[in-house]
């Protein structure tokens, strides 16, 4: 016997390290998992080259060693088993693994633990630690904003910076940007700032999921590689090279209009306005009106699809400062109605034809930035 | 009308030039003149090439005797009287030029007779002087006989190709004039075997299948001309699947009268724009109707061009009625059947012409005289059963749905619904529009992430979720575009981007067309231009956000090419829709299949995307029976 442990942690283990599982590898080893046995634990590893991530389950180790096998094959057999003790056994020269789970074996033909490519160390740089939900909150709000096509790879990513004691994350695909300010748990030595994957940072929010301890977050000397520490995996990812925009420049810093709106209710029409958008031009418009004396104004929210029809939503708000036009493709709209939290949403606009800022109470720290469509109105 | 001479004032005005280059071109004469002389059989005989004879016979209403010299001299037609005839011309000749330039260059005789006399007369010229006329006891009709063409011009005579060639261009020549003169019954022989029988009586139907065989002519779709109109289109369009890889198979007449168009085959190039992958061109032959009044046949020496007064009206003309018969009569491409076709690759039909040739002529029955290179270059290569009007096996059914088995894919303006023409909804004298229609499909699931499998009411069909996607994409764009409602998405900062001398140039002309298609771009000094907005169906699909400049660009190239028929606005659109249609591989749910063969139902050309390559494939159910054996 080599390692004995529970099906259930196994299995978690492996759907952890799962999404850094190479799809299609020009390595093929980067399509295996690696186990290797750690001071009585099992640590499980997986790489695409780009991204590596870690994770530690419990297990009765009686003696030390590592190795490779298929990760999809492994995963989806460890999937169907019953909740049970898993014993591994090693193959002969490391060359696999043979498992027992109550009346269920299976051999893994795989490869020496020597093969898989090495997992580089992030050292020498600056390491800072960040309240596990400001970072998952923060992330949801930032990272859809991101660019997915990647004629320009910085966009495809997140620009961290760190200053003080403060982080900043942005992320902007040329049609809008969101960003958002939170506090560190101790000031950092360096003014750093980088530029991590939109896909890895998914993958942090995933594996953050309601952890409560902080996260540790490193950067390598070079600035190359940075790492995230999270309560029972460890995430690694190369950063995307080149010049982040100077995104500060891009938020407006004055306004003619502020409206303030109830969440749900903007999501309720915006949601009715979508389903003639989809079928239509996508586009969402509205269109504020202050109220008389101290009344409240309202917000009408309107979508046309051609020949199809049209639709019109009222909802009230509290509008400072003139009427105002604007119009928005309906999934910038959507994305960030879904992302906010709390009661209310605030949106900030000058004329027709300049970017709205959308901010929420709930988030002080966050600012969202759309470039609105240029349409004709009545 | 007898022949006269032109006045000096009418023959300064004729088109001249040079007449004769070739056998060839002798053929072309004498067969016009026997057109002209209403004849409905005409025989031509060649012997090497034609270089060494080129006899014509006919039945037609012959020459007099005391014409026949006249009738070689220049400026000499029984056709026109005076110059005031050179407008409104109906008769292929008009010149007076034809017999005497032939005579010139070769040893001619003819022998005629006018069928209500008892005798005829015999005439030989050598190289143009008179040196026998005398009576002489003939069928009725005309039969000229040219020998040893050149002979007395040796720099010419140099400038001629092979006999094999120069057969080729004559085999060319009557194949043309076979298919334009249905009505006549051509027959060419060379050095005593038959090249090409056709049968006369009238049927274009039957001289293509004389000249390209029955397989071809199966495929053709007939294209209906309102004979009342002042302009109009008939004859026969070849169906996509018969696309070939050159524009010799388009042949046009305007009046009955072949033309050798560059201008007017580029009409109906275009009228196949997005039923035929690029560098494949139709089969077509077709007459074009127009007042007399409106054509000047006078402007080539060879009488091969027309000038048209309104050529608008006449390209218009045939790209309506073109485009209208292919969508009516489009049809799904049916699978071929494996057994069919042993050890072809899915590539069978791209395979070169060339090659189709080579492998022609070993197929080819030696002297079997029906099998001319046309018709067996026709035959090797892969041919489908249509099913779209097929116009020799009426038997198959239509393609339309009767509405009644699809009422969701016609909708009631394209019915003809009875309140449409009393609302006014379609603007008199415009066409509507007519959509080709699919038939109604139901899906049965995504296959290799890249074809949506479905069942239909004959059979099985595979459709090309990126070709469909694009397909539907594309007419979207191009009516909003069309519309001036292409939505364009602002960037949240405007993009400048460097620009080579010929995309400045490009740019700088088309800022207003750029601006349609969803571009808002200013020029910024002389190498810089700022991108404002992008076509939201690019950010929609996620592209753009980054380097919009260069996206541009990209486009601009890959709609470039230069030699299509298309302007680059529609390939920017083609290529804008490629790029936002969903790829293959990409896995889509159910509900994404049905909603892609939806709208892929409401477009007007769902059987190809709008590079011409087709969206689907039809596995019908007989040939999925016989395949497995079940009948
Ligand atoms: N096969 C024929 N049958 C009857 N008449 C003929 C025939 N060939 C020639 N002719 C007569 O001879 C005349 C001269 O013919 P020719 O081809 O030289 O001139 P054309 O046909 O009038 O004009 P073009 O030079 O444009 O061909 C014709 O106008 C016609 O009257
Ligand atoms: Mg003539
Ligand atoms: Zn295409």
């Amino acid at each position: 016997m080599w390692v004995t442990c529970l099906q259930e942690n196994l299995s978690k283990g492996l759907s952890t390290v799962g999404r850094a599982v190479a799809a299609r590898a020009t390595l093929p080893v980067t399509q295996n998992v690696l186990i290797r046995t750690e001071n009585s634990r099992l640590l499980l590893t997986a790489t695409n080259l780009e991204i590596a991530i870690a994770t530690w389950i419990g297990a009765q180790v009686e003696h030390e060693g590592a190795v490779t096998v298929p990760a999809r094959m492994l995963t989806e057999w460890v999937n169907s088993l019953p909740n049970d003790k898993v014993e591994i056994e090693l193959l002969k020269e490391q060359r696999g693994i043979k498992m027992k789970c109550k009346n269920f074996t299976a051999t893994f033909n795989g490869t020496d633990a020597e093969e898989f490519p090495p997992i580089p160390t992030v050292k020498g740089g600056v390491t800072v630690h960040i309240p596990a939900d400001q970072l998952r909150g923060a992330l949801q709000r930032v990272v859809f904003a991101a660019a997915t096509d990647d004629s320009r790879p910085v966009l495809t990513g997140v620009k961290v910076d760190l200053s003080e004691s403060e982080f900043a994350l942005a992320a902007a695909d040329g049609f809008r940007l969101a960003t958002e300010k939170g506090t560190l748990k101790e000031p950092v030595s360096a003014e750093v700032g980088v530029i991590v994957p939109a896909r890895t940072m998914a993958e942090v929010v995933r594996l953050i999921g309601d952890q409560t301890a902080d996260v540790e977050f490193s950067i390598n000397g070079q600035r190359s590689q940075v790492l995230f520490k999270l309560d029972n995996a460890e995430i690694s990812t190369q950063l995307v090279q080149g010049t982040f925009p100077d995104y500060e420049k891009l938020i407006p810093t004055s306004h003619g209009t502020r409206v303030k709106l109830n969440l749900l209710h903007f999501q309720q029409a915006s949601k009715a306005a979508s389903i003639f958008a989809r079928d239509g031009s996508g586009i969402i418009r509205l269109i504020v009106t202050p109220g008389d004396k101290g009344a409240s104004g309202t917000v009408k929210i309107q979508a046309r699809a051609e020949e199809l029809g049209d639709n019109e939503s009222t909802v009230e708000a509290h509008v400072e400062g003139e009427a105002s036009k604007v119009a928005f493709n309906s999934r910038f709209l959507t994305d960030v109605l879904n992302a906010v939290q709390g009661d209310s949403i605030m949106i900030e606009m000058a004329t027709p034809s300049s970017p709205g800022v959308f901010r929420a109470p709930k988030h002080p720290g966050y600012t969202h930035v759309v470039m609105p469509m240029f349409v004709q109105w009545p | 009308m007898s022949i006269r001479r032109l006045s000096e004032a009418t023959a300064s005005r004729i088109a001249a030039g040079e007449v004769i280059e070739r056998p060839a071109s002798v053929v072309k004469e004498l067969v016009e003149n026997s057109l002209d002389a209403g004849a409905t059989r005409i025989d031509i005989e060649v012997r090497d090439g034609g270089m060494r004879l080129i006899s014509i016979t006919d039945n037609g209403t012959g020459i007099r005797p005391d014409e026949i010299a006249l009738a070689f001299e220049r400026f000499a037609t029984s056709k026109i009287a005076d110059d005031s005839e050179l407008t409104g011309i109906r008769t292929l000749g008009f010149r007076g030029e034809a017999l005497p330039s032939v005579a010139s260059v070769a040893h001619v005789e003819a022998v005629s007779r006018v069928p209500i006399r008892d005798s005829g007369v015999r005439i030989v010229l050598n190289y143009g002087r008179v040196v026998i006329q005398e009576p002489a006891a003939a069928p009725p009709g005309t039969t000229v006989r040219v020998s040893d063409i050149f002979r007395n011009v040796p720099a010419r005579l140099k400038f001629l190709s092979s006999p094999g060639t120069e057969l080729a261009r004559i085999q060319h020549l009557a194949s043309i004039l076979a298919l334009v003169y249905p009505h006549v019954a051509f027959r060419l022989a060379s050095d005593g075997a038959v090249r090409l029988t056709s049968p006369g009586g009238g049927d274009r139907l039957a001289a293509i299948a004389a000249v390209y065989g029955s397989k071809a002519a199966q495929a053709m779709l007939a294209v209906e001309g309102d004979s009342t109109a002042a302009f109009s289109v008939s004859g026969l369009a070849g169906s996509p699947e018969l696309a070939r890889g050159n524009r010799t198979y388009i042949t046009l007449s305007v009046n009955g009268r072949w033309v050798q168009s560059r201008r007017l085959q580029f009409a109906v190039e275009q009228a196949y724009l997005g039923f035929l992958p690029e560098r494949r061109y139709p089969v077509a032959v077709l007459d074009v109707r127009a007042p007399f009044e409106d054509i000047d046949v006078n402007v080539h020496p060879a009488k091969a061009e027309v000038r048209f007064l309104r050529e608008d009206i006449v390209f218009a003309e045939i790209q309506r009625a073109i485009r209208r018969t292919l969508t009516e009569g489009a049809h799904v491409r049916p699978l071929r059947a494996p057994s069919a076709n042993p050890g072809i690759g899915g590539k069978a039909h791209h395979q070169d012409d060339g090659a189709a040739r080579r492998s022609a002529t070993t197929n080819a029955v030696p002297g079997d005289p029906a099998t001319t290179p046309e018709q067996r270059l026709f035959a090797t290569e892969a041919t489908w059963p249509i099913r779209g009007q097929p116009l020799l096996s009426p038997a198959s059914g239509p393609t339309q749905q009767t509405p009644t088995t699809g009422p969701a894919v016609h909708p009631a303006s394209e019915i003809g619904h009875p309140l449409s023409s009393q609302t006014g909804g379609a603007p008199a004298g415009k066409p509507i529009p007519q959509r080709q229609v699919l038939p109604v499909l139901r899906v049965v699931g995504q296959a290799q992430e890249t074809y949506i499998l479905c069942e239909g009411p004959d059979g099985v069909y595979l459709i090309d979720q990126h070709a469909a996607h694009e397909r539907v994409l594309y007419e979207d764009i191009k009516r909003r575009s069309a519309a001036r409602s292409v939505e364009s998405q602002p960037l949240l900062e405007p993009e400048a981007f460097d620009l080579g001398p010929a995309h400045a140039s490009f740019i700088e002309s088309h800022l207003e067309t750029l601006s349609t298609l969803g571009f808002v771009v200013e020029p910024f000094g002389p190498k810089t231009a700022l991108v404002r907005a992008i076509p939201k169906l690019l950010v929609d699909r996620g592209h753009g956000g980054g380097k919009a400049g260069e996206w541009l660009l990209r486009l601009i190239d890959e709609s470039a090419e230069r030699g299509r028929t298309d302007s680059w606005q529609d390939r920017l659109l083609y290529t804008m829709a490629c790029h936002a249609s969903v790829r293959a591989g990409q896995k889509l749910t159910n509900d994404e299949c049905r909603e892609l063969i939806r709208q892929l139902e409401q477009v007007e050309q769902p059987h190809t995307c709008p590079h011409g390559r087709p969206t689907m494939l039809h596995l019908n159910s007989g040939h999925l029976e016989r395949e497995f054996g079940r009948r």
